[in-house]
């Protein structure tokens, strides 16, 4: 498996699958399942996840990620399967722990900061329900603002605060109370976009900080992809797809997952013998390394635009210099600069298959051109 | 403009908590079932079995001798007509200035404003008192300056007509339509009225046109409680109609009361009230209903300017009439009055006396009278406010599965007039095994019953400003949802459970349609002393008794003032 691309995340090694499987996971779904009167919101969703773990619930809006987030917090109960913390069923369509009993502390998408509370006072709240004495309490409260950079805010109230300062509020009231699980609900949708990409490194920063185990919903893929060790893929109540951002771009599992995350081309073949043939070319069988021998039949491939690279027709010899990389010719139709890569779309010189293909600004190719397509077998994802 | 609107339908928000339960909390919504049940649906079930009993058990007898005499149906005739003429003359007073409030550059609005406030605190009936000092036949002093000044032989007013009730009656009511009118005015979108007047039409076209069918509901609305307020007012047609020989449902129902008591025929002969007030509730859904005026609440603009300057200053000579009418010249006669030995009498030092407060405060009538008040009207407004929030909130919330019904019961109470739901209590506590008949107790449980509305329908509207994270906020951190309500839900709601409470104090301390029915001699209150001294026709003594409880209203209302930073008027999310 050496030569195929590294899938795993530089950032939880310890977290390969092996790992989840062993300890005990801080908080698993059960089959957890919640219809509201006909419409099913969530299916027969399994999730564990591990101590320490940042994974993100991803999909588009009615994918059923809130109500699943708001299972676990406790402010809507399953109607079927169960949520486990630390193997202690919490939830279940006929139990549930109220909210105040569950060790988690959740972060609202409009921060629900306490208007008539000073900033010191939001966040020292959490400790005085759990009756921390008060000379504790201003220590953890300075404490924690410093670790949000809101030193010298404490006396202010929330109206007098910037959104993205708001945020850090809600930050540090969630976290000073050091939860088992931090929980966070589209917590970035209310920032412009350069506060939302800072809020996201801070929540990172602080998420690796406390050690919090942390599930953040969110409809923006580059938040989760940002933030998180692991994204659960959501569509239509149902879990698409559970695996480390690098993954999912790269062998997403579903036609869904591969257009959710990034851009890209879907390819239709069959097996032929021991060929794969596609529109336009074939491949053989023992060059998709990474399926082994199971796979059979139809089936549609994806290969995302930047997987593939172009080279001018004279300038490509007639061997490609990787044995693996096919070159299949083609021509350029239309061309689009987007000032940090070039788009093109080319069609194969033999049938109708049109590709997407995204480019270096330096690599410059006109419409009308003949040109040389590099394809590596390897980057090309099957997906149900 | 929150404090008169009672929202007859609202959208719970938010998912309950999947479960809440504790011993303090399920202890606090059984109380607040007992209490619903206790003060609001038991004694309207109970005036309604009420009026079906006799000695001998179930009958009809009381509706044969309530509806049997035309004297009795006459004067239920005699409600309806005056409560439309008072509605009537009450909303044409009250148009121009909502208009000129909301759309002009009428000088002196603060003045205005405070003048309809200080119109607003003075009860009707006092009213009519300072209107017999100033146009009682011959004696009153606008009469006696007109046969002064021209030598006719008669005076040019008699208070005592149907004419002068509804007058006095309509002077005191021109607030609440002002309210709802000028709040209506600034819903409507003023580009609806440039896009008139950008098609050619005048100032007065698109007053007429455009804007008076938009504030059409708000207007409706103004007039439904001024109608379902003045058929069941008991004091001004005491007062005025009766030495006219004006009968009215309310001052008759009173008669079953004097011997031979018929308190059950009293009970039947109230029940056409409830009818009519439910007839208008339910009017005012239908006319609501059918056309939608959901664009009116579209963006506010403060659009002023449509008139031109001698407009203003006529509005404005216009309000300080009315101002005069209703506020100065009454309280400049109660005072003068309430200074002299004999009222008739000129302004001379020989008049001048201070004898009428010294009395006043060494009577032990007046005392207790005073103590009575003030108790009742702090304890009532207190349990209304409490009752109102808890209920408020469990709807708003959906505490639990029925916590919808609440909604419903907590503003049952509001198509219940006065004197009907003092009859109900009557029915429902004099006899054993309460026995409160006479007591304070039972007038601060009817009051509180009578102002839940009130206090319920600003909980209502505070509780739909507050997102549900934020209480979903203290869950999540480990607090139960009492403390939820402890720390977010009554810090935030503070300045409109003040405001509530405020205003049920300053309507519960001059309340006399409910009291008349339930005070005995160690009960009695400010309202009701008012009532005796007046018709025993030693109105100096009326008149300095008026004068305290105008000066307890307004320490009532200037302090509340000052701690809301806005006046009562006023609509709370503007503050």
């Amino acid at each position: 498996m050496s030569e195929i691309p590294k899938v795993s995340d530089h950032r939880a090694p310890q977290l390969g699958s092996g790992a989840i499987a062993d300890a005990v996971p801080r908080l698993a779904l059960r089959a957890l399942g919640r219809s509201f009167g006909d419409e099913v919101a969530v299916d027969d969703l399994n999730l564990e996840i591990a101590k320490g773990e940042f994974i993100s619930l991803l999909g588009p809006s009615g994918c059923g990620k809130t109500t699943t987030l708001r299972m676990i917090a406790g402010f809507i109960q399953p109607t079927a399967g169960v949520i486990e913390k630390d193997r202690v069923i919490i939830a279940s369509a006929k139990r549930a722990l109220p909210p105040e009993k569950r060790g988690m502390v959740m972060i609202f998408q409009s921060y629900a900061l306490w208007p008539h509370k000073t900033v010191a006072e939001n966040v020292a709240f959490g400790l005085r329900l759990r009756k921390v004495d008060n000379a504790a309490i201003s220590r953890r409260v300075t404490e924690m603002l410093q670790a949000v950079k809101l030193d010298s805010l404490g006396g202010r109230y929330p109206a007098e605060l910037s959104g993205g300062q708001q945020q850090r509020v809600a930050l540090a009231r969630a976290i000073v109370v050091e939860p088992a699980v931090l929980l966070l609900d589209e917590p970035l949708s209310n920032l412009d976009a350069n506060l939302r990409e800072e809020m996201r490194v801070e929540i990172r920063r602080l998420h690796d900080k406390f050690k919090m185990t942390t599930i953040l919903v969110t409809h923006d893929q580059a938040e989760a992809m940002a933030t998180s060790d692991r994204i659960a893929i959501m569509n239509k109540g149902k879990l698409e797809q559970l695996d480390t951002p690098l993954a999912l771009y790269a062998w997403p599992k579903t036609r869904f997952v591969a257009n959710f995350i990034g851009r890209t081309n879907f390819l239709d073949a069959r097996c032929d013998g021991t060929d794969v043939v596609f529109d336009g070319f074939s491949i053989t069988r023992e060059r998709f390394v990474r399926l082994g021998r199971e796979f059979s039949g139809r089936l549609t491939f994806s290969l995302r635009p930047q997987s593939i690279s172009i080279e001018c027709r004279k300038a490509a010899g007639v061997t490609p210099r990787d044995e693996a990389v096919l070159c299949i010719p083609a021509t350029v139709l239309e061309t689009a600069f987007f000032g940090e890569y070039w788009e093109y779309v080319v069609a194969l010189a033999v049938g109708a298959q049109r590709l997407r293909v995204v480019c270096r600004p330096s690599e410059t190719f006109d419409a009308g051109q003949e040109v040389v397509l590099n394809i590596d077998p390897r980057q090309m994802a099957p997906v149900a | 403009m929150t404090i008169f609107q009672i929202p007859f339908r609202h959208s719970g928000s938010g998912i309950k908590g999947a479960t809440g339960s504790g011993l303090a909390t399920g202890l606090v919504w059984a109380s607040v079932v007992a209490a619903l049940a206790f003060i609001v649906v038991y004694p309207i079930v109970k005036l309604i079995v009420f009026s079906f009993t006799a000695r001998t058990g179930a009958t009809f007898d009381n509706y044969f001798y309530a509806f049997g005499r035309v004297r009795y149906l006459e004067a239920l005739w005699n409600s309806l007509l005056y409560g439309a003429a008072t509605t009537l003359v009450a909303t044409l007073l009250a148009l121009p200035l909502a208009w000129g409030f909301a759309r002009t550059k009428m000088p002196g609005k603060t003045l205005i404003r405070a003048g309809l406030l200080g119109t607003f605190v003075i009860p009707s009936y006092l009213g009519a008192v300072a209107w017999i000092l100033l146009a009682g036949p011959n004696a009153g002093w606008i009469n006696r300056a007109w046969m002064f000044l021209s030598g006719a032989e008669n005076g040019l007013f008699n208070i005592y007509s149907f004419g002068g009730l509804v007058f006095v009656s309509a002077l005191y009511a021109i607030p609440y339509i002002f309210v709802y009118v000028s709040d209506g005015l600034s819903a409507v979108s003023s580009e609806m009225e440039d896009a008139a007047r950008m098609l050619g039409a005048g100032t007065i076209g698109v007053a007429v046109k455009i804007t008076l069918p938009l504030v059409a509901p708000a207007i409706f609305n103004g007039c439904l409680i001024v109608f379902l307020d003045t058929i069941a007012l008991f004091g001004t047609p005491a007062v005025l109609g009766l030495p006219a020989h004006f009968n009215v449902a309310a001052v008759q129902l009173l008669e079953f009361f004097e011997y031979p008591v018929r308190a059950e025929a009293a009970a039947a002969y109230s029940l056409p009230l409830i009818a009519i007030t439910c007839l208008a509730l339910w009017l005012q859904r239908v006319l609501r209903g059918r056309r939608s005026y959901e664009s009116v609440t579209g963006r506010t603009s403060a659009h002023v300017g449509a008139a031109s300057p001698a407009v203003e200053w006529i509005l404005f000579a216009y309000a300080m009439l009315i101002l005069t009418l209703a506020v100065v010249l009454p309280v400049a006669c109660l005072a003068k009055a309430a200074f002299s030995v004999a009222w008739g009498r000129p302004l001379t030092l020989a008049n001048l006396t201070i004898t009428n407060f010294s009395e006043l405060l060494s009577s032990t009538d007046a005392q207790r009278g005073i103590g009575n008040s003030l108790a009742i009207a702090a304890l009532a407004a207190t349990n209304a406010v409490a009752l109102g929030i808890c209920t408020a909130y469990a709807v708003a919330r959906r505490v639990f599965p029925m916590s919808s019904v609440f909604g419903p019961i907590s503003l049952g109470t509001l198509a219940i007039p006065g004197i009907t739901l003092g009859i109900g209590f009557y029915s429902a506590f004099s006899t054993a095994p309460f026995r409160l008949y006479g007591t304070i107790t039972i007038i601060v449980l009817a009051f509180s019953a009578r102002f839940l509305p009130i206090a319920y329908g600003s909980c209502v509207s505070g509780l739909a400003a507050i997102g549900t994270q934020l209480e979903e906020a203290v869950r999540s951190l480990g607090g139960s949802q009492l403390t939820s309500v402890r720390h977010v839900i009554v810090p935030l709601l503070r300045k409109h459970l003040l405001s509530a409470w405020i205003l049920v104090f300053i309507l519960a301390i001059r309340e006399l349609s409910v009291v008349v029915f339930l005070a005995g001699p160690g009960s009695r209150t400010i309202s009701m002393l008012l009532l005796d001294y007046s018709e025993g026709g030693n109105l100096e003594l009326t008149a300095a008794l008026g004068l305290v409880l105008l000066a307890i209203t307004l320490i009532v209302v200037i302090a509340g003032q000052a701690l809301l930073g806005r006046d009562l008027l006023s609509p709370a999310d503007k503050s």
